[in-house]
């Protein structure tokens, strides 16, 4: 099954390196919590990217 | 999964304690197929019984819709009868031992019977699963909606029946209700991963309004009303395309019902003809306005073109004028220049005559001709407008003959449409003059699920309607948006994350039509490749390719590419199931083979000897692990002979009948099989 997460994965490589770093995250917390926990830990993750992305 | 041992006791027809260990080696290089044969009412449903009941806790089967639940049984009655003797209870237990991904299980459920008052009676009392953790410890699982989540995060109960099934009625997966097609696509979904996206999705789309909302708080001005707005926007969208999915779901549904009241009114003769031919009438009539919608878009994408048939007249009047003066030589200037200039310096004209100053006429007319000056760039207009209208004046005949068979075509369909939905309602009206009164009962509730169907359809162009307008205005204060922050020189870190959960939902939304449409051609294509290689040749030479619908459901299509299914045999309807459940698991597996098995309750018996042949040599690379519940008419000596070949066979086992009617499971050797077995009517 990781198979397919790669696949999905490989479909965002065109996309901008944040969307990419979120979308990724997201899958990765979907895999085993529920929809509310990975809500709960993108609100944290996108604050980081942004961030990071003002800092650099 | 790979199914270990199962071990049943005092379970139906099976008394005492006895187990069957299952052939679990690697496809394509170990022995991975076992063979469990068993005349009717030995217990084979029995043994599929038992192992549904003791990983999903099922009481009862698919097959036992007509039965009610008190009636069937699961604890052995003659056990039960002499154990009531002394006041006792008996307790039917099944255990069964897998693996999945190198972990090891084992659940094991229990049901305790009683006689009371000569009432048989039952109730689950015990259920529990064990495996080992990571590091190497026993868990004990003994919460019945634990069992449950972990089993289906195996196997989801509601794919259970691809791999866990009743060969002659797996075929029911081209069969299935839209109810059924529904539950069954939401359980491919989670099988090849797609609920993880689809959670992630529903996770970035609440992130994108939760902080749309924060940044909505936080600003002020035109720039708050502006995002205050969007959210607005965002959030009708939402509601509006989950409408939209409910409608679609509904519509499924709707038809499923349709088409179920139809067969009912169709299984009376009086009105069979009727029913039959209205269903012709319909699906006409929708193919018509289909192409009448085709036909209606194609116009629409002339319009442009076609507008400038509009101003023909004045066009060939334009054209007329500037062709003179092309003909006549005045246009283009240059050319004529270049003319005079010559008879002026030979002093001879084209035609002969002599052009010398002092002859009298001729010299003086071509002087005059000369200073006719023409503006240069009046002339280069006029001759690209006559190249311009000499190119359209060639496409209005295209134009209007496209027009012209066009609205001719589409009149066509009109009154064909108009025609059939006239015929419809003289039937309706026949069938609903009918004096019986169950038949009027279920003409009215089909006529009623049909307005529901029309009200549906109707509130989905309205609501797609209301969607096209929300997405132009959303378009237009997402620019507004960022020209103001434009004007505000920076964008607040609040403003960015908004945007990168939008692009982000964006983006992953537009992934998961990609993959999902992709999968579904993946399904289709290896659904058709495997399909090929198991159909008998008469089978090749009708049936073309499986097509995988929206809903996951299946449609055969014949070499014409047309819709063949409604015309299969039950036999090729079990080899197109079976062809879809193994391109299913490879899908899954990301093109290697799924690690679970293929538990088949008579496997073969509506298969022809080919298609017997076919699935012997086939499936036991392509399944992860195979094991039939078979019949020794189903298989015999001809299909065990190639069985054995495929070197794939490791167990063997028989159902055995006692003199006190139970059963007992016994193994034997593989190589013992040929000697037991009959020859099947093939062979005789």
């Amino acid at each position: 099954m990781g198979d397919i997460h790669d696949e999905i994965a490989a479909k965002l490589d065109a996309q901008p390196l944040n969307v990419r770093k979120l979308a990724l995250r997201a899958l990765e917390l979907a895999h085993d919590n529920s929809e509310t926990a990975v809500f709960e830990g993108l609100k944290n993750w996108v604050r980081e990217i942004v961030k990071a992305g003002s800092q650099s | 999964m790979i199914l270990k041992q199962i071990t049943v006791e005092n379970f139906r027809q099976f008394r005492g304690r006895q187990s069957l260990v299952f052939a679990a080696g690697e496809p394509g290089k170990g022995k991975n197929v076992t063979v469990i044969l068993g005349e009717n009412g030995r217990g084979k449903t029995g043994l599929f019984r038992a192992l549904m009941f003791c990983l999903y806790g099922d009481c009862s089967l698919a097959q036992d819709e007509d039965t009610r639940r008190e009636d069937l049984r699961l604890v052995n009655t003659p056990t039960l009868v002499e154990a009531s003797e002394a006041g006792n209870p008996v307790y039917a237990t099944v255990q069964v031992e897998f693996t999945h991904h190198g972990v090891h299980y084992d659940v094991e459920r229990r049901v305790k019977g009683v006689l009371h008052n000569g009432d048989h009676l039952e109730q689950v009392d015990k259920a529990e699963l064990r495996y080992q953790d990571k590091n190497g410890n026993t868990k004990l699982v003994d919460s019945p909606s634990e069992i449950e989540r972990t089993l289906n995060g195996i196997l989801d109960r509601r794919v259970r029946e691809y791999f866990l099934f009743d060969g002659e009625k797996i075929e029911h997966l081209t069969r299935s209700s839209a109810a059924q097609r529904i539950e069954v696509a939401r359980g491919i979904r989670c099988l090849l991963d797609i609920d993880d996206l689809e959670k992630a999705l529903a996770a970035l789309k609440r992130l994108r309004g939760f902080l749309g909302e924060e940044l909505s708080k936080v600003s002020t001005g035109e720039y708050a009303q502006v995002v205050t707005r969007l959210n607005e926007l965002q959030r009708e969208l939402d509601a509006r395309t989950a409408r939209l999915e409910e409608i679609d779901k509904e519509l499924l549904l709707a038809g499923g019902e349709k088409k179920k009241l139809d067969d009912a009114l169709a299984a009376n003769e009086g009105i069979a003809t009727q029913v039959a031919e209205r269903k012709r009438l319909e699906d006409a009539r929708e193919e018509w306005k289909t192409q009448a919608n085709e036909l209606l878009v194609q116009m629409r994408d002339r319009v442009g073109p076609s507008a400038v048939l509009l101003a023909s007249n004045l066009v060939e009047r334009v054209y007329g004028t500037v062709e003179d003066k092309r003909q006549s030589g005045e246009i283009p200037t240059a050319l004529r220049k270049d003319l005079i200039e010559r008879i002026l310096s030979d002093e001879k004209c084209i035609c002969g005559r002599p052009v010398t100053p002092g002859v009298p006429g001729a010299f003086e007319a071509i002087l005059e001709w000369k200073n006719k000056a023409v503006d240069e760039h009046i002339e280069n207009a006029a001759m690209d407008l006559w190249r311009l209208l000499s190119g359209l004046l060639g496409r209005f005949d295209d134009i209007r003959v496209f027009l012209e068979t066009t609205i001719q075509r589409y009149g066509n369909l009109r009154n064909s449409m108009e025609t059939a939905t006239k015929s419809i309602e003289s039937i309706n009206e026949q069938i609903g003059g009918s004096e019986r009164g169950d038949l009027l009962d279920l003409e009215k509730t089909r006529q009623l699920t049909e307005s529901r169907m029309i009200e549906r359809k109707a509130e989905r162009l309205k609501i797609e309607d209301e969607i096209a307008d929300r997405e132009v205005e959303r378009s237009q204060r997402s620019n507004r948006r960022e020209q103001l922050e434009r004007v505000e020189g920076q964008k607040s870190e609040l403003a960015e994350r908004v945007e990168l959960a939008l692009r982000t939902h964006e983006a992953l939304d537009n992934v998961k039509s990609e993959f999902t449409s992709e999968v579904k051609t993946r399904l289709s294509d290896n659904a058709s490749e495997i399909f090929s290689r198991l159909l008998d040749d008469e089978g090749r030479s009708m049936l073309r390719r499986i097509v995988v619908e929206n809903d996951y459901s299946l449609q055969v299509l014949d070499p014409w590419d047309k819709p063949f299914l409604a015309n299969i045999s039950a036999g090729q309807r079990q080899v197109a199931s079976i062809s879809f459940i193994l391109a299913l698991a490879r899908a899954a597996a990301g093109g290697q083979v799924l690690e679970m098995p293929l538990f088949m309750d008579t496997p073969f018996g509506k298969l022809s000897w080919q298609h017997r042949e076919n699935l012997i040599s086939q499936i036991p690379g392509a399944a992860a692990q195979w094991i039939l519940l078979a019949t020794d008419t189903e298989l015999g000596r001809r299909e065990a002979s190639l069985l054995s070949r495929g070197g794939a066979w490791g167990k063997f086992a028989v159902l055995e009948s006692q003199p006190d009617g139970s059963t007992t499971m016994r193994e034997y050797k593989v190589s013992e099989a040929l000697a037991l077995l009959k020859n099947t009517e093939e062979d005789a």
